[in-house]
């Protein structure tokens, strides 16, 4: 039997739609904000550190444990939602000196591939490369996700954890004020609860 | 905190940028109301770039490290300015725009509807190119809001502009060096008043226009006095950056409004029109002084006052003991 050109060209499309559609098989996840955690530390004058945290932060996450070609993640952070526990000191940190939240009051990250290796105790670390995009500067930056484990909860919910804990530096994104005293290096720890769709 | 190193880049060097063009022009003959606007113009972007390049300097021991990393971040913070990325980036281009205003306005003839068409322009320009992205014009202003404080910024922008930029029919040696040191006391007002209100980096900037000031008056120092004209030639590039920093500080920093309103009325009040029976003698300088100096201090004194209160009320303070530099 001849195949039919239409039919042939119809699979075709149908094939390489599969191929172009990353999330066919990835599964859909919310962040949950209320388990969700964004600190960052930094060097004060080279003798302590000072420890910081953003207390919004949302974000969606398409995960397929085996598949790291269709997983996707995305994250925004409230930058005015900064907090040292010193009032005085976070108003500083988010006016023009630094963060300027009033004119860039989002932090944003887009992922743009991920590639899944084995960490040193053998746990799957998903090395999720993407755009950081911080005091509206974007930057390419790779974030290594360290998968902590999904299954069900007891709030009657299927949720996916997630670990990062990386540097960035801070000069990178164009906050150069008092670099030096302030430290450039930034510690950054992110770990967070998905809740699947 | 503000260093030796931001006093040599962001007073020194700019004071002198501006003293040694104004001086060099006036003396290759180039007429005043160009020069000043361009000393102005030229030392606050060359401040600004030192300043910004800082950063590089603390790579490596030692000055002549620091200084060689410093030169090498010197062309990527210039070009940032043709790319802005913050607000205050944006104020190179534009004083670069005012000082072409300052041509056309002092050009007389047709030059001056030109220049006062282009003076709108760049007023209702400056403070939406400043807002633009910020919280205010994409989420907490609505349409109205935003067309209402466009227009009032817009006008409150050409009124500072206009008594910056007018001359003075007393107008003599005495009270040009006089007028300068009013304008510089108000942009040393905006810098302390920025620096007690949260924004070391914005007074940083302030700083550079006090000192182009300061710079490009001395630059007059041993010129015929029939070359030379007074600050106000230079009136839309210190409207420009004085009334952007005031803005930046209101919107981006924690001036309060009445810190704003207080030094924008110090600045427009160093060409304050007086009447006829005032305008004679040593009057007129002391009634814009006494307004000016009085409109500056109340600003900074409030402004100190709020840093103070604020800074005892916290049982832990990171700024408590920050060297009074």
């Amino acid at each position: 039997m001849r195949a039919n050109p239409l039919t042939i060209a119809a699979a075709a499309v149908f094939a390489v739609g599969q191929l172009a559609t990353p999330s066919a098989r990835a599964e859909s996840f919310g962040i949950d904000p209320a388990h969700t955690s964004a600190v960052f530390s930094i060097s004060h004058l080279g003798y302590s550190y000072t420890y910081g945290m953003f207390r919004e932060a949302s974000g969606t996450v398409e995960f397929d444990k085996d598949d790291p070609a269709v997983c996707q993640f995305q994250f925004a952070i409230n930058a005015a939602s900064l907090d040292t526990m010193n009032e005085k000191r976070d108003e500083h940190l988010r006016g023009a000196d630094f963060f300027n939240v009033k004119q860039f009051p989002q932090i944003t990250f887009e992922s743009s591939s991920v590639e899944k290796t084995t960490g040193a105790d053998g746990k799957a670390i998903y090395n999720v490369t993407g755009t950081l995009t911080m005091h509206g500067e974007s930057r390419e930056v790779t974030l290594p996700m360290e998968y902590l484990g999904e299954g069900s909860s007891p709030f009657n919910d299927y949720r996916v954890g997630f670990l990062c804990q990386t540097t960035l530096k801070r000069s990178d994104f164009g906050m150069e004020f008092m670099v030096g005293p302030i430290g450039d290096n930034v510690g950054v720890t992110v770990s967070f609860e998905a809740v699947r769709k | 905190m503000l260093g030796p190193a931001d006093i040599l880049l962001g007073g020194v060097l700019p004071g002198a940028v501006a003293l040694v063009v104004r001086q060099g022009l006036l003396r290759a003959g180039v007429s005043d109301r160009v020069v000043w606007p361009l000393a102005v113009g030229v030392a606050f972007v060359a401040g600004q770039a030192a300043l910004a390049a800082q950063p590089g300097a603390t790579g490596g021991e030692g000055f002549s490290a620091a200084f060689a990393g410093w030169a090498s971040a010197l062309p990527r913070a210039t070009a940032s300015f043709a790319w802005p990325r913050e607000s205050s980036q944006w104020l190179p281009a534009a004083t670069a725009g005012a000082a072409v205003i300052s041509l056309f306005i002092t050009a007389g003839g047709y030059g001056r509807p030109v220049g006062a068409a282009l003076g709108v322009a760049l007023a209702v320009g400056l403070p939406l190119r400043l807002l633009w992205g910020s919280v205010y014009l994409t989420s907490e202003w609505s349409g109205g809001e935003a067309a209402a404080w466009s227009t009032g910024l817009a006008a409150t922008l050409l009124a500072v502009g206009w008594l910056l930029s007018r001359p003075q029919s007393e107008a003599s040696a005495a009270s040009d060096w006089l007028r300068a040191a009013l304008t510089a006391a108000a942009a040393l007002g905006l810098a302390i008043v920025l620096a007690t209100s949260g924004s070391l980096s914005y007074a940083r900037l302030a700083g550079i226009v006090v000192a182009a000031i300061v710079g490009a008056q001395l630059g007059g120092v041993g010129v015929a006095a029939d070359r030379r004209r007074g600050v106000e030639t230079a009136g839309p590039v210190l409207a420009s950056l004085a009334g952007g920093l005031l803005l930046l500080g209101y919107f981006f920093a924690e001036v309060t409004a009445v810190n704003t309103l207080l030094l924008a009325g110090a600045l427009a009040a160093t060409g304050l029109p007086l009447p006829k029976r005032l305008a004679t003698g040593w009057r007129p300088i002391a009634l814009r002084g006494a307004v000016c100096l009085a409109l500056v201090a109340v600003a900074a004194g409030n402004a100190g006052y709020a840093f103070a209160e604020a800074t005892a009320a916290e049982t832990s303070n990171p700024y408590a003991n920050w060297p009074a530099e």
